[in-house]
This record gives structure tokens, C-alpha cells and sequence, in this order.
């Protein structure tokens, strides 16, 4: 149904190429039509509450609707499009409570992530999330789209870094609503410095080790305060 | 299984879609848990696509979400495979439950939402009730009373989180049998958490969780059950 024709390899019969190639199929053309329209969400091509034509999409990435299909049910999965009855597929546009939501499970999975980093002491981890923190105190005067990628990259690296693949796997799902929260951010940042400060106080916090009660106080008001600036905005769409 | 925020069904196209591969994911998921499937067994997309008599997009689509659950992975150039849950495994199932049922009994403790308490009374005393009968009956008490902790606290993406561990948790409660004797403990642990949460004590709830995720992480890192 979604068979990519540019994934097989010339001669071959249809029963080998399942065979060998069945599972790579899987991120095959419904997992690149996810990553352009998920791409088209963060860049703004897509708005907030916007309306996604599903055979307009498979004509403009010369697909079939299979595919398109799919990658809706996987950016609707993620929390970036939704459906709703007898209307269509729409990108979402975070209300307040779903704000407060993606930071109230953000503070969950990271506090224990961090406690576990902690307690672990895995150095190597540890240098990783530094070398993040460093490229994000050069990227201050840089685009906020830039600083967006490298603070969601310090929020992945630390919870990847506990080692813990299950709450790796729990942070998935909220990744991608995470993106939109911190795009949604930068008119809060009048002084970027305190973007930076933040995660200092955490990386700093968690690479000694030694207080998990400052370590939990730390995420839980980095998480508090972002909820709560986003939450004035009323409902939220990129501002401009 | 994880189901997206906002269900919406009614869509024509996209409904025939989503509920393709849910349901094949259902089907294959109490496969598994049943033992049909037993561990390192491997998936074939063409083979089930046959057996069900569905294409191969939705197969994919189901096994894609079976290995986000942890119930399947896939092996690149060599097929899909069911998983076994080994000790490392199941601490990491409690570590991770341990952070979203403690978020959730916060909520649930500052919050004292009545009627969702009054229900985890109920799935309590079920469990008592059952507590002699049958382990898969236990099993199925265990969960709900943990469902709905977490669902007491009113978090979509909370919820979801949790869905993605139900099915490795009930791997890990089927291998708990041996562990509790009497059977009294684990009826014990529940109520003292639902009592805790009751009575607006946020850290003895807290407390009692961690207790109680490290008490089964615990029993089922030793090698051998007690006979």
C-alpha cells in the first residue's frame, strides 16, 4: 500500500524484497511524509489550527494518500495534528491546560531522570549534556529557532542520559509538543542569559550530586515558571 | 496501548485507518501476553497480513506501535521480534511507573477527587475479594487499581505515558505470583496508598508508591522465585 519503488533494488521479486527489506519498510515513505509535514509545523509553513489536505499533501510529495494517511496517525500519535468529526485534520494549537499538562509530565519524567543521573554519576553522560549547555550559551544572540533545538536537546540528553530506556520512551510522546511550547517562549526571554542560568543551575545541581531535594526544586520551577509564562498568553500559537 | 489526546472518531478515511492498526495491535498485543507468541518468536508482516486478511501497512503500523510499548523490537535486516523482560527490564518498568504514579498521586492527594476515590475503593476490595482466586484475576485488579491512580489526576499525556507500560506490567505482575504468599501483602500495599492519598498525605503517598515499586522491582531481581 505504501511501498516506496525508490527502496528497491532493481530484479528483485516482490516475495524477496518482503522478506529482506519488511521492517526497514517501516520508516520507509508514511515515516519521511511525517518528517516533511512535521517539519512544515515547526518552521510555521503549517499554522496553529490550520486544516491539512490530505490530497493536496499526497500531490504536493508525489506520494499516494496511504502514506499521507499514516504520517497523519503518527503526527496526530505525536500531538501535533488532531482530527476532528466529519471535518478533517488540523495542526494543533496548545491550549492553556494542554500546556500545563506537557510541563506537569515533563517535570515527572525529568525529576526522576535527574535523581537517577545523579545518583548514577556517569561522567560520560555528564560531558555530553556540558558540551549542550556550552553550544547553548553560544547560540544567545543567535535565531530563537536555534536556541529551541538545543534547549530541547538538554531536556532529551538529561533524560537519556539516567539511562532508563523506558522513561527515554516516555518522553517521546511529549517531545514534539515540547518543540512547540519553546517556540511559543521567546517573547518571555527578554534576557536570554536567563535561559542559560537556568540550566546551568540544573546541570550544575545533578553533576554534583549531592542535594536531590535542590535538584528537584530546580526542574520543578524550571517547569513551573514555563508553564506559567506560556499560560498568560491565552490560548497559544507562535507569537509574533 | 497509547491512544492519541483526542480521540475523534467519526472521520470517515482516516477513522478506517486508525482503527485498523489499533485493532491489530490489540489482537497481537493478548497474543503475546497470553504466550502465543513466546519470547524471541519473530513477527511476519506478510504472514499476518494473510492470517488477518488485512494489508501490510496496517501490520506495520500495529508492530510499530507494539515496539514502542516494549513488546516488540525490531532487529534492522533481520525481522520483528517478540521481547523477553529481563531483571534489568522490570526495574525500569517500576522506575519509570514510579515517576508517573507518584506525579499522579500528588494530584490526586491535593486534589481529593471524589468520585475517582470512591472507585479505587472499589477495585481495592475487589482485589481483596479475589485475593484467593485466581492470579490472573489479581493481576487484572492490581492494574486497574494503578489505571486509575493515574487517571484520577486528570493528565491526558499522564495517561498516556502509562498506557505505553500496562503491557510490560502485566509481564512483570504474571512473574510476581510466586512472591506473594499469603496474598495478603498485596492487598495490604494497595489500600495503605489509597489511604494515604485519602487522608491528603502527600509524602507518606509518596512514599508508599516508591515502597511499593521497589518492593517488586526487588522480587523479581532475585534469579530464582521462592518454590
Amino acid at each position: 500500500m505504501c511501498y516506496n519503488p525508490a527502496m528497491s533494488a532493481p530484479g528483485e521479486g516482490a516475495a524477496g524484497r518482503v522478506s529482506r527489506l519488511g521492517p526497514l519498510q517501516i520508516e520507509s515513505t508514511p515515516s519521511l511524509a511525517a518528517a516533511r509535514i512535521r517539519a512544515g509545523i515547526f518552521d510555521g509553513t503549517f499554522r496553529p489550527g490550520g486544516q491539512l489536505n490530505e490530497v493536496e499533501l499526497a500531490r504536493e510529495l508525489g506520494v499516494s494518500r496511504g502514506p499521507i494517511r499514516e504520517a497523519f496517525q503518527r503526527l496526530i500519535h505525536e500531538g501535533l495534528l488532531h482530527a476532528e468529526r466529519n471535518r478533517g485534520v488540523f495542526v494543533v494549537a496548545l491550549d492553556e491546560q494542554s500546556i500545563r499538562d506537557v510541563y506537569f509530565v515533563r517535570d515527572a519524567v525529568e525529576r526522576a531522570a535527574a535523581l537517577r543521573l545523579a545518583g548514577r554519576r556517569d561522567q560520560e553522560a555528564l560531558g555530553k549534556l556540558e558540551k549542550v549547555l556550552h553550544s547553548m550559551e553560544l547560540a544567545m544572540d543567535g535565531e530563537w529557532p536555534d536556541l529551541v533545538a538545543i534547549d530541547l536537546e538538554f531536556h532529551q540528553s538529561l533524560v537519556s542520559a539516567a539511562g532508563s530506556p523506558r522513561l527515554a520512551r516516555a518522553f517521546e510522546p511529549i517531545y514534539a509538543e515540547t518543540r512547540l511550547c519553546l517556540s511559543y517562549l521567546e517573547p518571555h526571554y527578554e534576557r536570554r542569559r536567563d535561559l542559560f542560568d537556568e540550566h546551568r543551575a540544573i546541570f550544575e545541581a545533578v553533576g554534583s550530586g549531592e542535594d536531590t531535594g535542590l535538584i528537584e526544586r530546580l526542574i520543578r520551577e524550571h517547569m513551573s515558571e514555563s508553564a506559567a509564562k506560556l499560560a498568560g498568553d491565552g490560548a497559544a500559537g507562535p507569537a509574533r | 496501548m497509547p491512544s492519541p489526546a483526542r480521540p475523534a472518531p467519526g472521520l470517515l478515511e482516516p477513522l478506517q485507518l486508525r482503527s485498523t492498526p489499533a485493532l491489530i495491535a490489540d489482537r497481537l498485543r493478548s497474543e503475546i501476553l497470553e504466550g502465543a507468541f513466546p519470547p524471541h518468536a519473530q513477527l511476519s508482516e506478510v504472514e499476518l497480513a494473510r492470517q488477518l486478511q488485512v494489508s501490510r501497512g496496517p501490520i506495520r503500523e500495529a508492530m510499530q506501535r507494539l515496539i514502542q510499548e516494549g513488546l516488540l523490537r525490531a532487529e534492522r535486516n533481520r525481522g520483528v521480534f517478540v521481547v523477553e523482560l529481563g531483571q534489568d527490564d522490570a526495574r525500569d518498568v517500576y522506575l519509570a511507573r514510579g515517576a508517573i504514579e507518584r506525579a499522579a498521586a500528588e494530584i490526586v492527594t491535593r486534589q481529593a477527587p471524589e468520585a475517582p476515590l470512591r472507585e479505587l475503593q472499589q477495585i481495592v476490595d475487589r482485589l481483596a475479594a479475589s485475593a484467593d482466586g485466581e492470579w490472573a484475576e489479581v493481576i487484572a485488579h492490581d492494574l486497574a487499581f494503578h489505571e486509575a491512580l493515574v487517571g484520577a489526576a486528570g493528565s491526558a499525556r499522564l495517561n498516556r505515558m502509562f498506557r505505553t507500560l500496562v503491557a510490560e506490567t502485566r509481564l512483570c505482575l504474571i512473574r510476581l505470583e510466586p512472591f506473594y504468599g499469603g496474598r495478603t501483602d498485596v492487598v495490604g500495599e494497595h489500600q495503605a496508598i489509597l489511604d494515604a492519598v485519602r487522608s491528603g498525605n502527600a509524602r507518606s503517598a509518596d512514599r508508599l508508591i516508591r515502597l511499593h515499586m521497589d518492593a517488586s522491582a526487588a522480587r523479581l531481581s532475585v534469579p530464582k522465585p521462592p518454590a
